[in-house]
């Protein structure tokens, strides 16, 4: 039978810089074809060629037969082609609905934008899926989990895609919502769509794909029917070498006194509803506390609480045997606290700053980078030059703005900056959101690492197999409530996947 | 080197290229092209007194622009540097006025500080407004240009009137308070040397503190430097205020190192065109002092075309409005889609 979809030899390149040396792909109708690979291999570059994003310098696409060029997104959706960004491309003023149908609204009398109609078509893909979607809701009063539905729902939305490209449309989903996806995605296929679906979650490619693809480094390195194929092998080809993820060890002795302890705290939101209720919590020099959860069911605010940057209506926050739950977050840090955002864009780091002054700032005075208040520019670059070799932080030197860098180099940078404070608290909340194995493993390291100079982490993640490999405890959010304290010995994937979805303990 | 030189040949380049454009314009409207803009280019340097004149025109810009720099470095656009200007001239000359009798030393001291405190204030309630009610400072501060000026109409034509005089100007201020000339060039203010000390101060304070390396990552991303333990809401605001103290001040030495008194709608737009310094320089402080040069050197150079020629001085929008377009055109950037890998 003839594929679906074939690119043949497919180069490009930005400037001097390789994307893609030279990648095979053939997908057959009506399957779901997995594309592994690590950040920076090429998969986005790839995706982006089939969504007329760019063009390519080499190569053919031929599609279900007849070749095709794609100079434009628009000339992609006439081919049938449906794409998920990674990065969300939702207007935040707009609804979910408007979003769902940006540029090809329907129209009454051929110049208005029925918006009912806009809204009931909305709400029945909404309902299809079982996203849980309020369509009338504006994007931006979304939360992250909530947003990456609603770009899944636009892509959805095409007139009858022959190709549906989900670019890591799983990151920021919770395992149930994830399945719950999987689940759609067979659907689809069923119907006769072929899925692209780009991943570095071993084991999702594995549950859905008919077959796989690794790219590495630009190249197409392997190809196969999924049936049989083990995540080990697939690892191996993505990263080119064995990975032994980080695990961690025996329960810490406890010793030391202080860490962190919250007493009853409460945040209500504006409107009156609770986005934190009544949580209690407690986390031990040396011990890692893992926070689960559904996305937008208080993690957030939980983080935002501790860090000093929302301020909580009541209860008691308790930092290295202090109350802090008046004081700032300069405060906080002062006292010890470490803070790595759970989005290093938006409270990460700048974006537009160069790689040193993210590393530097917030530490001149610590790291003695300054003299009355002057800052030492040999000092300063030195410091970074030392933090970007300890870390591996790759993609440029201390003078490049920080947004230049991959993601998981990106991250590193604020993992770095919040390690080189020497805190005693360190609040992480979703530390591999978006970033690769590679840069993922080494970020779990630097923390367990952490933990073993008596650290105290709060450990906040969607991602459940983070929080089950790294903490000794496991709290579970739900509804702004935490639901539960299982310690690790018995807590497994199915027990806390209960707690998350029912919101009782299990 | 190399790298001073990627910085300015954009800059350079625009200004090469705004230059030829209008050379066309004038072209097609003059009958002696040559001579006009030998005239709006080199008379400014054709005598000491020319000189003078151009050398107070840069004042404004640098101290102007300096401000712009340090608001849009601290993410909040203030473009109401016209009005600040205008608040610190009227309250150096209240100052001048009101106390003649204080000893040489402190009167324009006081006048000085004056004008600062009040540029200070009115650029200081729209970036509380911004930060407190989330008021857009764009708005606020444009619309405080206009309430400055027609404010400091009223008083000019009020209370401060001279009524010996033919126009809406204030009385003259005492001559202890005038600012000495620069050496050499009699009619040349100290505004200008001191404007010039200040921007180099500026940008040591915007790129090598500690203070400043905060603000402009406030400026850059208010939420992460807010999450890093900066008082970035504080250290933003100060800015605002910082920001329309060097329009003030400006203002203030416009009055007593050159005008002597406060002259209803003395200033050509300084406001405005500080803004596109400031931008053309790229925010930076050292380049601004090139940028008002410039930019002052056409300013005046269109009065003695105007003079000498058949070439309106709006000319000079022409250039402005080229020089605007062409800075916005980067060569050997391409088109790029919003998402990329």
């Amino acid at each position: 039978m003839q594929p679906r979809l074939q690119l043949r030899d497919i180069g490009k390149r930005f400037g001097a810089t390789v994307a893609i040396e030279r990648i095979d792909l053939t997908v057959a109708v009506a399957s779901v074809h997995a594309v592994c690979g690590e950040n920076g291999a090429g998969k986005s570059t790839l995706m982006n060629i089939l969504a007329g994003v760019h063009l390519p310098d080499r190569g053919e696409i031929v599609i279900d037969g007849a070749r095709v060029a794609i100079p434009d997104p628009a000339a992609a959706r006439r081919l049938g082609i449906g794409m998920v960004h990674q990065h969300f491309t939702l207007v935040p003023s707009m609804t979910v609905a408007e979003n769902t149908f940006l540029g090809r609204q329907p129209r009454r009398f051929g110049l208005l934008t029925d918006v009912a109609a806009m809204r009931v078509r909305a709400a029945a893909l909404n309902e299809r899926y079982g996203f849980g979607l309020d369509v009338r809701a504006p994007v931006a009063t979304l939360s992250v989990g909530q947003r990456q539905r609603a770009e899944i729902l636009k892509a959805l939305a095409l007139d009858s895609p022959r190709i549906l490209i989900l670019d890591e449309p799983t990151a920021v989903l919770t395992p149930r919502e994830a399945d719950e996806l999987l689940r759609v995605v067979r659907t689809l296929r069923d119907g006769g769509t072929s899925v692209l679906f780009i991943t570095h979650k071993l084991r999702e490619a594995i549950a859905v794909s008919d077959n796989v693809t690794v790219i590495r480094d630009g190249r197409s390195i392997l190809h196969r029917p999924t049936a049989g194929a083990s995540e080990a092998e697939i690892a191996v080809a993505m990263v080119g070498r064995d990975v032994v993820p980080p695990q961690r060890g025996a329960p810490p002795v406890l010793t030391t006194r202080g860490g962190l302890s919250l007493h009853d705290v409460t945040v209500t939101a504006p409107g009156g509803r609770r986005r934190l209720d009544s949580i209690t919590l407690s986390v031990r020099p040396g011990e890692i506390l893992g926070i689960a959860g559904v996305d937008g069911n208080g993690q957030s605010e939980l983080a935002e609480a501790v860090a000093g940057l929302l301020p909580v209506q009541a209860g008691r926050i308790m930092l290295d045997g202090r109350d802090v739950t008046r004081a700032s977050a300069r405060a906080r840090r002062d006292r010890g606290l470490g803070f790595i955002p759970e989005d290093r864009l938006d409270r990460g780091l700048s974006p537009g700053l160069p790689v040193a002054e993210n590393l530097a700032l917030s530490l001149y005075r610590a790291a003695r980078l300054a003299r009355f208040g002057v800052v030492s520019l040999r000092a300063r670059d030195r410091f970074a030059r030392d933090l970007l070799r300890r870390f591996d932080i790759r993609g440029g030197g201390a003078g490049v703005p920080a947004g230049t860098l991959s993601g998981g180099n990106m991250q590193k940078i604020v993992v770095a900056r919040e390690l080189a404070r020497r805190p005693k608290l360190l609040l992480v909340a979703q530390p591999t959101r978006g970033i690769d194995i590679g840069a993922g493993e080494f970020v779990h390291r630097q923390l367990l690492d952490a933990a073993g100079r008596d650290c105290a982490i709060l450990l906040i993640s969607s991602e459940l197999s983070e929080v089950l490999s790294l903490a000794d405890r496991i709290g579970v959010l739900f509804g702004g409530r935490l639901v539960g304290v299982v310690d690790r010995a018995a807590a497994t994937e199915a027990r806390i996947g209960a707690m998350m979805s029912t919101g009782r303990p299990a | 080197m190399t790298g001073l030189w990627t910085a300015i040949r954009g800059p350079a380049g625009a200004l090469l290229a705004a230059l030829l454009l209008g050379f066309l314009v004038v072209l097609a409207v003059s009958d002696d092209p040559l001579l006009s803009y030998r005239q709006l280019l080199f008379a400014s340097f054709a005598s000491g007194a020319n000189f003078a004149l151009y050398l107070n025109r840069a004042m404004p810009l640098i101290l102007i622009g300096l401000g712009v720099a340090l608001s849009f470095r601290a993410g909040l656009f203030n473009v109401g540097g016209e009005g600040q200007l205008y608040a610190g001239a009227i309250a150096c000359a209240a100052v001048g006025i009101g106390l003649p009798h204080l000893p040489a030393p402190l009167l324009p001291l006081a006048a000085v500080i004056a004008s600062a405190l009040a540029g200070a204030a009115w650029a200081w309630w729209p970036g509380a407004l911004k930060l407190w009610l989330g008021v857009d400072e764009v708005v606020t501060t444009l619309m405080g240009n206009f309430v400055a000026l027609l404010a400091t109409n009223f008083l000019v034509t009020g209370v401060l009137r001279d009524p010996a005089a033919y126009g809406a100007t204030s009385r003259l201020l005492p001559a202890s308070s005038w600012l000495p000339a620069i050496p050499g060039l009699p009619n040349a203010t100290i505004g200008l040397p001191v404007a010039v000390l200040l921007a180099v101060l500026g940008w040591v304070v915007l790129f090598r503190t500690v203070w400043g390396a905060g603000l402009r990552a406030a400026g850059s991303n208010l939420r992460f430097a807010e999450a890093v333990g900066i008082r970035a809401r504080r250290d933003v605001l100060s800015a605002m205020a910082l920001s329309g103290a060097l329009a003030g001040l400006a203002g203030g030495l416009y009055v007593l190192g050159i005008g002597h008194r406060f002259e209803q709608n003395f200033s050509p737009g300084f406001g405005l065109m500080a803004l596109t310094v400031a931008l053309l320089a790229r925010l930076h402080p050292l380049g601004l002092i090139a940028t008002s040069l410039i930019f002052a050197l056409l300013l005046n150079g269109a009065a003695y075309m105007q003079i000498a020629t058949d070439v309106p001085r709006s000319l000079v929008d022409v250039l402005t409005g080229l020089l605007v377009l062409l800075m916005t055109v980067e060569p050997g950037r391409r088109f790029r889609r919003a998402v990329t890998s």
